[in-house]
């Protein structure tokens, strides 16, 4: 399968400080590809790099087979870009900002395809409000779907999800989810490892300015630290109880003042299995959590390992 | 590149149009000021013959141009300071386009203001004795004063870090305004501040327009006028110009 980017050895500082130092990777036509990293990483740079928006210092990058920094105005018509910050205007309706950006890229039918998109988006209703009434959630609908006019062969979308409620965060999975399906090939920008997993089909970990790790979200799982059950309790002697109990049925345990911690890989078994036996031994556990890895976690195990 | 041009001037006017309260108090302040000038300060202002309505009118367009003009660097700074400037910047659009559009409807609205202002005059009681070639000359140095005020709130719009800043400029403007010989023959002024209000570009313009509309000699005043305008016209051009370059280069 063909590569729609390529990046190689792409540099950037800002005065003195370094922010990409020789960042490589490669995204395949009709896939998602995450680029993820906790703030300050740089994703947002490397975005603004490759939509043209922003010079770098040093290496290479194509999109579509056109050099991003040699053959611009090329790259500009094959790519979409929905910034971090909503780029939607406020004084205007939701259809009219559709329909600028439609008449800008000289779509015939621009009224058409605005329509078409508002319907896709769920913003029918609201098309012709202006947007400052809009809702968070709305107001990313709307940058998405100006981002699709003129059907773009690659869609850059940076932190799409950050802001948004728990809802409006798996309505936005779902929606560019069905984007891929529909063959677009996708960069997007995340801090959480859950939303690359679940949306990418290819992972790219940005950390001290290079890709310290990358692969499908399979081969990730692999490398990256399991997660952990942590159980509290409320006296010492039920604790005592409980390493007793989860120490024959030979789990490794961390122990602390009050409460243990299990390695749990994500496994739904291995917990109800933990939580039966505490059950079955009538041993009251105070605090359940289960934990999954964090980002940091992530990069300490990645950086830790090289 | 005409045609993004036009379509970036046409959301401008949209815009615009939508808020038609800058518009209307564009209007407003200069209408009253003349009302208040004319009548309040018109009974002690011993200008000889000329009335003191007639004598403010030319001082009074200028102050309403600069204030009209206000608004272009709110809405330049709006767009420059949201993500909205990135996604144009990430179109295959000329890149010129978004400033010519935001020109093309500031001097449009100049235009139409201070045409609305001059109307407003002449039903307060303005009444020039100028014949048909003072109107037009008058009319051109105005059309360049108008266009070089436009560049100067498209810079201000660039590089102010906050609304604040473009409400310090405008502050700015309105020092200038009265610093000139808008309200009174700059004769009358201290030495330092007649110094400075001969020598900034203003009273020139003010002059020529006074002299045109009530039949005074000119003299130099006319080139000065046409000297500043188009210096400042083609300095404001190539300093926005850069401006905007180097902003989106980063
Ligand atoms: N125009 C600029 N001038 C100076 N420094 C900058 C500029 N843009 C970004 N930086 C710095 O570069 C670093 C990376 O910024 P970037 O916005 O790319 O990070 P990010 O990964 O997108 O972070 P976030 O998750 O917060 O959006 C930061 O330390 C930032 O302060
Ligand atoms: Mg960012």
């Amino acid at each position: 399968m063909e590569n729609i980017i390529e990046v190689k050895g792409l540099r950037k500082s800002f005065k003195k400080l370094e922010v990409l130092k020789g960042v490589d990777f490669q995204v395949r036509r009709g896939k998602i590809f995450a680029l993820l990293g906790s703030n300050g990483a740089g994703k947002t740079t490397c975005v603004k790099i490759l939509t043209t928006l922003t010079k770098a210092d040093g290496g290479a990058a194509t999109i579509c087979g056109y050099d991003v920094f040699k053959q611009s105005d090329d790259v500009r018509r094959s790519i979409s870009l929905t910034g971090q910050y909503a780029a939607v205007d406020e004084v205007m309706t939701g259809r009219e900002n559709l329909q600028l950006i439609a008449e800008l890229k000289k779509v015939s039918n621009f009224a058409g395809v605005a329509s078409a998109l508002l319907e896709q988006f769920n913003l029918t209703d609201a098309a012709d409000r202006l947007v400052n009434t809009y809702s968070g959630g709305m107001r990313r609908r709307l940058d998405i779907a100006m981002s699709l006019v003129g059907d773009p062969q690659v869609i850059f979308l940076d932190e799409p999800t950050t802001g948004l409620d728990p809802q409006n965060r798996l309505a936005m999975w779902d929606l560019i989810a069905k984007l891929a399906e529909g063959g677009t090939t996708i960069l997007l920008t995340t801090q959480y490892l859950e939303e690359a997993e679940y949306l990418a089909d290819h992972i790219a970990i940005l950390h001290n300015g290079v890709i310290t790790a990358e692969g499908s979200p399979e081969e990730l799982k692999k490398i990256l630290p399991v997660g952990e059950i942590q159980l509290e309790f409320l006296h010492t002697e039920e604790k005592d109880k409980a390493i007793a109990l989860l120490q024959a049925a030979s789990y490794t345990l961390k122990i602390h003042r009050k409460s243990i911690e299990i390695d749990n890989d994500g496994s739904v078994a291995q917990v109800a299995d933990v939580l039966n036996r505490l059950t079955a031994a009538q041993i009251p556990v105070a605090r359940f959590t289960q934990r999954q890895p964090s980002l940091e976690d992530a990069f300490l195990t990645v950086i830790g390992e090289r | 590149m005409f045609y993004d041009s036009y379509i970036m001037f046409k959301r401008c006017m949209r815009k615009t149009m939508r808020s038609p309260e800058s518009i209307i108090l564009a209007l407003v302040v200069p209408v009253v000021m003349m009302v208040m000038f004319g009548f309040v300060f018109g009974g002690i202002a011993d200008l000889g013959e000329i009335s003191y309505i007639n004598f403010i009118v030319p001082g009074i367009i200028i102050q309403c141009v600069v204030n009209g003009s206000q608004s272009t660097s709110f809405s330049v700074y709006n767009d420059m300071s949201t993500g909205i400037i990135d996604r144009f910047r990430s179109m295959a659009i000329s890149k010129s386009a978004f400033i010519t559009g935001h020109v093309t409807m500031s001097v449009i609205r100049s235009v139409v203001i201070t045409a609305a202002t001059i109307g407003g005059a002449f039903v307060i009681g303005f009444r020039p004795e100028a014949g048909l070639a003072d109107w037009l000359i008058a009319s051109g140095v105005l059309f360049l004063f108008i266009i070089a005020v436009t560049w100067l709130t498209v810079i201000i719009g660039l590089i102010s870090p906050d609304n604040e800043s473009i409400n310090g400029f405008a502050f700015l403007f309105m020092i200038f305004t009265f610093l000139s010989s808008a309200f009174a023959p700059t004769e009358t002024f201290p030495t330092v501040l007649r110094i400075f209000a001969n020598n900034q570009p203003m009273t020139p313009v003010i002059n020529t327009l006074r002299g045109l509309m009530l039949g005074f000699e000119l003299g130099n005043d006319l080139w000065i006028a046409l000297a500043w305008c188009v210096g400042l016209i083609v300095v404001g051009f190539l300093l926005a110009v850069k401006i905007y370059k180097s902003k989106l280069t980063r």
